[in-house]
This record gives structure tokens, sequence and C-alpha cells, in this order.
């Protein structure tokens, strides 16, 4: 294994442990919703826009701890493949890579450009 | 009660997926809207998450293997995350009948593509944006055998890639099938290059549209939680029983409830 493969694999078990954390927060997160709270599948049988700064701060006034952790535990998990987009073009600039560092940061900036696309303005 | 079947849902929607090499998406997509009733967007969303979860996990075992192709996998990142960007901007203009018909369509090329023979194709002469950034590779064979392969047609791929992108945030699949069949028909990448290279870039492939849905409020973590979790937790064992399993057969009855998910997505789609 070459040292770029040997520092990718590096990157990849500490995603596996990003993945196993988020999963424990999404977990607790949704079986405490489930106890204090009930389902609320009936409301997902027609789609209602709400945006998530909207979301959030309803469930920051309703001190509905429950829905806050299953939403750090869904930041976390997309946060993960953008750090390892991040971590990947730094390891291609480090071994001079300068092309191949460059279409990792176009990577990087698309996704940046993409998650944008969701904010309503 | 709906809690329980979601749950039970995405184990099994996980552990199907690992056995046929398949995502979860394509499986769970189907249940929750036949089945459970659930608006397609808000499971186009969630199901984007699983993949985003199974992905990153993998990515480790895909990298071990050394099938991985790196060089590869970034240079064609660009299409799918492209693609993605188109995909979500369509999806927010599209009637969710249209998704609906465009899944079942999917479905049934994906069903196809099952039953199709898996032989290796091998390109003479690397393209030269390949030979410009070094990317052919080798791996080796069970046996021993050391195989150097070269790729073909980059810009071609690039922009089925593009396509693949446009499908994932569309759909709220991996596009893996589509991924897969653009490595090894058009650039000639050995099979087993061409699926852990792909299985490598799903997770930035979904997580381009997921992200974007997220910040819209789509992702609603009463389904997106249990999903993941589910899936997460099938293709674990999915991938623990799969040498005990008769792949061949599964795959075969596979073939035929994908074809009948497929008429279904579709009669709801045209009601």
């Amino acid at each position: 294994m070459d040292e770029l493969e040997s520092l990718e694999l590096r990157i990849s078990k500490f995603l596996r442990a990003g993945v196993l954390a988020a999963g424990l927060l999404m977990l607790i997160g949704w079986i405490s919703h489930l106890i204090f709270k009930g389902s609320s599948f009936e409301l997902l049988k027609t789609y209602n826009a709400v945006s998530i700064d909207e979301t959030l701060r309803m469930a920051i006034a309703d001190n509905s701890w429950s829905e806050l952790i299953a939403y750090l535990g869904l930041i976390i998990l997309i946060a993960l493949p953008i750090t390892r987009v991040f971590l990947t073009a730094f390891l291609f600039l480090k071994q001079k890579e300068y092309v191949l560092a460059g279409i990792a940061s176009f990577v990087l900036i698309a996704l940046i450009i993409s998650f944008s696309l969701g904010i309503e303005l | 009660m709906y809690s329980i079947l979601l749950i039970i849902s995405s184990i099994f929607a996980g552990f199907l997926g690992s056995l046929l090499g398949l995502g979860g998406g394509i499986i769970i997509v189907p249940v929750l809207t036949l089945a459970l009733g659930i608006d397609i967007r808000y499971a186009i969303a969630a199901s984007l998450i699983s993949i985003v979860a199974t992905s990153s996990g993998a990515a480790a075992s895909f990298l071990k293997d050394h099938l991985t192709n790196l060089r590869l996998a970034v240079l064609l990142e660009v299409g799918t995350v492209c693609g993605a960007i188109v995909g979500f901007l369509l999806a927010k203009s599209i009637n969710s009948q249209y998704l609906f018909i465009l899944f079942g369509v999917f479905l049934l090329f994906s069903a196809l593509m099952m039953l199709r023979k898996k032989e290796d194709h091998r390109a003479d002469i690397d393209h030269p944006w390949s030979a410009k950034l070094k990317l052919a590779g080798k791996y080796s064979e069970k046996n021993g055998d050391l195989i150097h392969y070269k790729i073909a047609n980059v810009p071609v791929g690039l922009f089925l890639m593009f396509l693949a992108g446009i499908l994932s945030a569309l759909l709220g699949i991996g596009s893996g099938i589509f991924k897969v069949m653009a490595m090894d028909g058009v650039m000639k990448i050995p099979m087993k290059v061409s699926s852990a290279t792909s299985n490598f870039m799903i997770g930035v492939t979904a997580t381009a549209s997921a992200g974007a849905y997220f910040l819209r409020g789509d992702i609603r973590p009463e389904i997106a939680c249990p999903v993941s979790v589910g899936i997460i937790v099938g293709s674990w064992i999915g991938a623990r029983m799969m040498p005990k399993m008769p792949a061949a057969t599964i795959r075969k009855i596979f073939v035929i409830v994908l074809t009948v998910v497929s008429v279904q997505m579709l009669m709801k789609g045209f009601k």
C-alpha cells in the first residue's frame, strides 16, 4: 500500500468512528423522541416545507432536546464526507500532486455550493 | 407500530442491499412510499442520509481490499457532485408523480442490469487524461496474479458520472449500478475496481444533495434516524452472512421483486 492509500485508510477509519458516533446520537434522539413526544408519522404523509432554521428554532423554544440530539447526529453524518474530501485535497497537496489537489478542492467547493442551494432566500 | 415497522424494513433493506451489492436506497424508498405511505420527498431525503452513513462507514474496508482507485474516484466525484447539484435543482421543481415514474423506470433498468453477465473489459490504450493524472492502476487477484489496467474514454465516463449524480439527488439512491456500468462498460475498468471505486464515491455524491435537502428541512429525524440506524445494522448483518447465503438464488428472486415494485411505482406515478 502506498503512502497516499495508507493515509486515506486512516481517514476512513476515522470516518467509521464518526458514523458510529452519529448513529448513536440519532438512535438516542429518535428513541427519546418516541418516548416523550410519541410518533409524528401522520405528519409525514404529506409534504410540508419547513426550513431547518425554523425547525431548530422551534425545537429550542420547546426545549425538545431529543430532536436536537437527533439533528446533531445528522449534522455529524453530513459533515463526514466533506471532511474526507478536505483531507484528501490536503493529502494530494502534501504529496505535491497539484492537479489532483485542485480537483479535490473543486469537489469541496461544489459541495459547499450544493449545500447553499438548500437555503431558501 | 409504524416505528417498529420502519426499523424492521430498514434493517431488511440494509441486509438485502449488502447481500446483493446494491445500496439500501433502491429498496427503502419504495418501502417508505408504497408500504408506509410517506411522502416521496421525505423518503428520498431519508434514503440519501442512510447512503451517506453506509458509504462513509464502509470506506475503510473498500480501501483495505486494495481495489479502490483513489485518484480516479476524486476525478469522477467532480461529475457526480455537479450532477447532484443539477438533480437537486430539478427535484425542487418536479411534480412528485414524475418522481414515482422515474423511480419505476430506474428499478426496471436495475433489474435488467442484475441479469447482465459480468465480464471484464480491458482498455488497450490509456486515455491522455488518464496518463496525465496517472489514473491507471493495478490490483492482485486471489490467485496472486497482478493485474495492470488502463483507463479509456475518461471524458465520456465523467459525463456519465454527471448523469449518475442527477439520478442520485432526484431519486435518493447511490446510483451505484449506473456508476459501475459507466466505469466497466465505457472506461473499460475491471469490474472489481469499478465496484470498489463506485462504493467509495457514493457517500460524497449522496452528501452533495443530502446537505441541500437537510438545510431545506426535508430530512426529518423521525424517518432519517431509524432508517439510517436500521440500514447500518442490516448491512452489517448482511456482510457477515454473505458467505453462508445462496446469493445467486436471492439475486434471481430479487429481480422479480424489483420488477413488481417497479410496476407499482409506475402505477402510482400514472394515477
